[in-house]
């Protein structure tokens, strides 16, 4: 794995570049309180920001006295986010961090999330499988199945090309001649499918056939688009 | 400023933070632990006559002490300090120079400890006699006296931060390892005159001196440091970070 150019694995010039935040804590001694486990990243993190990790723990609600140990599943999530978000690093991995966060709380990080991006634009991956809760955030998007790198787009482009096609069957099938259908579901006479194209394109076979055809959310992209991975 | 307007500190080779919170502890714990072992000759001459030095009884638990906190190090520290962008050969570099610092501080410690306990013996007429099987004269050849604490603890801190290296790592085969450290330790002890382990034929053979001598104690010291700095090396400098379970 390169980073720059430069391989990643011990290389004190990237790792200090890079933070990566898992939702299981490894990133703090859990014997020890949220007051040092902020110090100690301080201490590490070459670009840490104090605001930034005082504006998430008012916002978590997390106590810098309380020990990493008592803290609950969810605490433990938002301490990390708070490290990740605080550490500035140009280049930051959130690994499913926001696992064990209730809903509320997912909220205020992808909010946090966004303002933080906002004030220092950085790469920041994001994987997760909430996908229709974080959609807002995305600029470019990353499919990977099993390993497999499914699609990479950026958002808007991606958005623009899922599309939903319902109506009676032949109509249908004339429709999507030729286009790539993600899934076809029956009801009697009526096909309802998924394609991903050009939307432009799909508009005009839709209106001359006179179908019903509305967008697909990234969610159902992505379900599609894994599924048809299963498939094969 | 974004963040590519700035530049990265990096990480010094010196651990500061390290050894300022350890030492902190090793403070503590040391203000504790010898205060309960100057307490203990007096509790006990009302049963019997004080014929020893309590406290020279005590380097021999300071060392296992030091042996933990190697071994919090090496299995703790370095997962952390990986986990927040320093490399795994950056920071066992730090954890090697922490050792051997943090072994001085605890060894001068240990020597000062010796000055109220001297007080003590003094007041109440007890004799301040230090096990014979060591590099020093008595409670007051404090350069000795410093030399073989540091040299001791060293060996321990090495081997604490082997073994927490290596159970971090894979904990089978850091368990097989266990008789390689022990054989180090006997080599070690060699100088020291020690009568621990199966090596005494050498005494007996006259391969080394039957007395403690301070620079062969020294060399085969400095040698098995180096054999377990070598072997923490080998097993962390490319150990795989692991996940916790949540």
């Amino acid at each position: 794995m390169l980073v720059d150019g430069a391989p990643v694995f011990d290389n004190e010039a990237a790792t200090s570049q890079i933070c990566l935040i898992r939702e299981s804590g490894d990133m703090v001694d859990s014997t020890e309180t949220v007051g040092y486990a902020l110090e100690f990243a301080a201490d590490m993190r070459p670009y840490w920001s104090e605001a930034v990790a005082g504006n998430m723990l008012e916002k978590f609600r997390l106590d810098r006295k309380k020990r990493v140990s008592a803290l609950s599943r969810g605490q433990r999530s938002a301490l990390a986010s708070t490290l990740g978000l605080a550490a500035q690093a140009p280049l930051t991995i959130f690994d499913e961090a926001y696992l064990g966060m209730d809903a509320p709380t997912r909220y205020a990080f992808y909010d946090a999330l966004l303002a933080d991006y906002m004030d220092n634009p950085r790469l920041i991956v994001l994987s997760t499988h909430l996908i229709e809760e974080v959609a807002r955030l995305f600029s470019d998007i990353i499919i990977i199945d099993a390993g497999r790198l499914v699609l990479r787009e950026d958002a808007e482009t991606l958005q623009g090309r899922g599309a939903t096609l319902v109506g009676p069957r032949d109509a249908v099938d004339r429709a999507t001649a030729g286009l790539r259908v993600l899934s076809t579901r029956d009801l009697g006479p009526t096909r309802s499918v998924a394609v991903y194209g050009e939307l432009a394109d799909v508009g005009q076979r839709a209106r001359a056939e006179n179908l019903e055809m509305g967008t697909m959310p990234i969610q159902d992209i992505f379900v599609h688009l894994t599924s048809e991975g299963d498939q094969k | 400023m974004t963040t590519a307007q700035r530049l990265p500190k990096g990480f010094a080779l010196f651990p500061k933070r390290l050894l300022v919170e350890q030492g902190l502890f090793a403070g503590m714990v040391w203000a504790g632990f010898s205060l309960v072992m100057l307490i203990i000759p007096v509790v006990v001459s009302f049963f019997r006559p004080i014929e020893v030095s309590g406290w020279g009884f005590g380097l021999g638990i300071a060392q296992w002490y030091v042996l933990a906190i190697g071994c919090y190090v090496g299995w703790q520290m370095f997962e952390l300090h990986v986990m927040h962008g320093q490399s795994r050969r950056g920071f066992l570099k730090s954890a090697f120079i922490f050792t051997l610092l943090f072994s001085a501080l605890v060894a001068a410690l240990c020597v000062v400890t010796f000055l109220p306990e001297a007080l003590i013996y003094g007041t109440a007429g007890w004799p301040q006699v230090l096990d014979d099987n060591r590099l020093y004269d008595g409670p007051f050849d404090f350069p000795m006296l410093f030399l073989h604490g540091w040299l001791t603890f060293a060996l321990y801190g090495a081997g604490g931060l082997f073994f927490g290296v290596a159970f971090y790592r894979n904990s089978a085969l850091a368990t097989l390892c266990v008789p390689a450290v022990l054989a180090v330790s006997w080599i070690a002890g060699l100088g020291m005159a020690s009568t621990d382990g199966p090596l005494q034929f050498l005494v007996r053979e006259g391969v080394v001196p039957s007395e403690p001598n301070a620079l062969l104690a020294t060399v085969l010291h400095v040698l098995c440091v180096a054999v377990l700095f070598g072997g923490a090396w080998m097993f962390g400098r490319d150990a795989a970070i692991r996940k916790k379970a949540a």
